[in-house]
């Protein structure tokens, strides 16, 4: 189900990524390999690693193929040794549909960290807490469609220059014989600077909810590394189909909101304050393209699609749970009629 | 087309439950009924004047004439009616001993269950005295609390305080007038609102349905409805508020705060000023409330001549 594959030099059969090493490991001849050292000795099977960036375009279009789902129209990156068996968003069989362009290999990659069976357990201490989910939802069969995804991520660095300007007001209180004394003071507040939002991250990726993504971040950028197509052995990987000019207002609102938080921080001690004006301008932005792990599952219940995703590197999990209405109306109707059962018992009602 | 579907599926489900539910109401509260008690009234040659103190020693035929009256009145009301003088040995009864008395005394002369009341007028020479009135079956029904104590309220004027001396005409009088009071007061239309005995050895409701009287230990059907359409109308409620809440807890709500991607060191402020610009100060005259105090004249509460308790009994002097 490997969406990437690297042979080992050892013994030719298929490396594997284990996020607990962080190496790719052979399961016949048990050789392990860091990225670096696959870097090397794959050099001529995994040609998408040359020093000049050209070649390494071209390459990474040679050896990476699309696939397209023939229901919702996911396009899946692959290489060209994947038989995939399945939409990891829908679940229905995709097909080949075309070789990558170079314009998408990712700039920078966060390996994964949580195993399958971690986000298992993620996965299952969340869902236990939720009593009224399909009974399926919780089944093996369902735990196996747990996908680990490499989802494509802008990462933006935004330079903002702020201006905000208020009026706050402090007030002081005091009684002096029969009158009552109210003493005002007005500021002007000023805030104006610089600032630097760094690696707001927007998945490119309009088949996944922007608010899931959004909800299992923050990820650990200091684990940031040059892409290699190595990460991507054992895992399914996608490519963006949203830029990053799409994905900048949303880029911006949150870069904003970062902003005026901080800004309001700053402002403390008045009873009121009467804002003049708030200006937040993005100058400059800085693009990092870049796939960030994600364990990714969806649900199909009375025809609606539920999505959840964990952090594949804090296992920080995400997505509503499918509520089988059914259930919970049969548990509300138990205990609805046991309480009015008790209340006609004791209040008389039959006897 | 699939929603109305689920629409029209929901509606008929709530249909059907609410349709059950009625059914096993109409079930619970009409065919789950105990056995009715009632015995009715059978004819007036019990009723009449039972002179324990002897107050008509000397006049048997006015005791006569009494009962005799009572024995119309019971006739023309169809109720069992005695009038009960006790005699000096009742003397000490507490007003709970009076009402078991009377109770008791009631049962055994005309049997539990019938239509009928015993109207003890305490002449024993306790004091305050208790008068009581002991109703069963109709009775309970058409002489409510408040008619008893207007009754009593009405004979006070006729019967002797407790601590004077008891004359035979005083008797004439209350019993007299209290069998006219009955007439007068007879209402069976009245009769509404079931009675609850709670005193009885057995706690029994007495009610009219469908033009018959019922006695029994189950509560009237019209009232088993009510409390099961209450406990439902709960149930419902309580299930509603669960389902509600239960729901609300299966909703997305996870959002990170994009503050995290900004740091301190991040931040290059080229003005970060506050600066005072003006100050006034701003003063108003604090009005003094005046309270109204005023002192609360305590009238006197006049003392009802009939002491009456909340039940049947009364006291006069």
């Amino acid at each position: 189900m490997e969406s990437v594959e690297y042979k080992c030099p050892n013994c030719n059969a298929d490396l594997k990524f284990n996020p607990t090493s962080q190496k790719l490991e052979c399961e016949y001849c048990l050789s392990a390999f860091t990225v670096d050292e696959i870097k090397k000795l794959c050099a001529t099977t995994e040609n998408s690693i040359p020093q000049e960036a050209v070649q390494v375009q071209e390459d990474f279009a040679n050896h990476t193929h699309l696939y397209r789902c023939k229901s919702c129209g996911a396009e899946i990156m692959a290489d060209d040794q994947l038989t995939a068996t399945f939409c990891y968003y829908c679940h229905n069989p995709v097909i080949l549909a075309g070789k990558m362009g170079g314009e998408f290999k990712p700039d920078k990659v966060i390996g994964f960290k949580l195993t399958r069976d971690n986000a298992i357990a993620c996965f299952k201490k969340w869902v236990g807490k939720r009593w009224f989910v399909p009974k399926d939802f919780k089944s093996q069969q369902q735990l196996e469609k747990l996908t680990g995804l490499y989802v494509p991520f802008w990462l933006a660095d935004c330079h903002v220059n702020v201006d905000v300007r208020a009026i706050g007001k402090k007030l002081r209180h005091w009684v002096s014989g029969n009158y009552s004394y109210t003493e005002t003071k007005e500021f002007r507040i000023t805030r104006v600077g610089g600032m630097l939002t760094k690696g707001i991250p927007a998945d490119g990726e309009t088949k996944i909810e922007d608010l899931l993504m959004e909800a299992i971040e923050p990820y650990d950028y200091r684990e940031l590394k040059d892409f290699s197509m190595s990460y991507l052995s054992g895992f399914y990987a996608d490519k963006y189909d949203v830029d990053k000019s799409a994905v900048f207002p949303r880029i911006r609102v949150r870069s904003n909101q970062a902003c005026s938080a901080y800004i309001r921080s700053t402002i403390s001690g008045y009873s009121g304050i009467i804002p003049s004006s708030e200006q937040y301008n993005i100058s400059n932005t800085d693009w990092r393209y870049t796939l960030l792990p994600v364990w990714f599952m969806s649900y199909k219940y009375k025809d609606k699609i539920y999505e959840f995703a964990i952090n594949g590197q804090t296992g920080k999990l995400a997505g509503t749970p499918p509520l089988s209405k059914g259930r919970l109306g049969l548990l509300c109707a138990a205990i609805g009629a046991a309480l009015s059962a008790i209340i006609i018992v004791v209040g008389g009602g039959i006897f | 087309m699939k929603k109305k579907g689920s629409v029209l599926s929901t509606l008929i489900i709530i249909i059907g439950v609410i349709a059950g539910l009625a059914l096993l109401d109409y079930f619970f509260a009409f065919h789950t009924n105990s056995k009715n008690l009632y015995k009715g009234y059978s004819d007036s040659s019990s009723s009449g004047v039972t002179d324990e103190n002897g107050i008509f020693r000397d006049d048997p035929a006015e005791l006569e004439r009494l009962s005799k009256i009572v024995r119309e009145t019971s006739a023309k009301l169809d109720l069992n009616i005695l009038i009960f003088l006790p005699d000096s040995t009742k003397k000490y009864y507490t007003d709970d001993d009076v009402r078991d008395f009377t109770a008791n005394k009631y049962n055994d002369t005309f049997g539990e269950f019938t239509d009928g009341l015993l109207y003890y007028i305490d002449i024993s020479g306790k004091s305050p005295a208790c008068d009581d009135i002991a109703k069963s079956g109709k009775a309970s029904l058409v002489y409510t609390e408040d008619i008893c104590q207007n009754i009593f309220y009405a004979l006070d004027e006729y019967l002797p305080p407790s601590y004077g001396p008891v004359y035979p005409e005083h008797i004439t009088n209350a019993v007299e007038h209290f069998c006219s009071l009955l007439e007068t007061n007879y209402s069976e239309s009245r009769a509404s609102e079931p009675y609850y005995d709670a005193t009885a050895n057995v706690p029994t409701y007495t009610y009219y349905r469908n033009g018959k009287t019922y006695i029994t230990k189950s509560k009237p059907p019209l009232r088993k409805l009510l409390i099961c359409i209450a406990a439902e109308a709960v149930g419902g409620l309580t299930a509603l508020i669960i389902f509600l809440c239960t729901k609300g807890r299966y909703k997305f709500k996870n959002k990170t705060n994009p503050s995290i991607y900004l740091n301190n060191n991040d931040v290059h402020f080229i003005d970060n000023s506050d600066v005072l610009i003006r100050s006034y100060v701003t003063k108003h005259r604090i009005e003094s409330s005046s309270g109204g105090g005023g002192s609360r004249g305590g009238g006197g509460g006049g003392g009802h001549s009939h002491g009456g308790s909340i039940s049947h009994s009364s006291h006069h002097r």
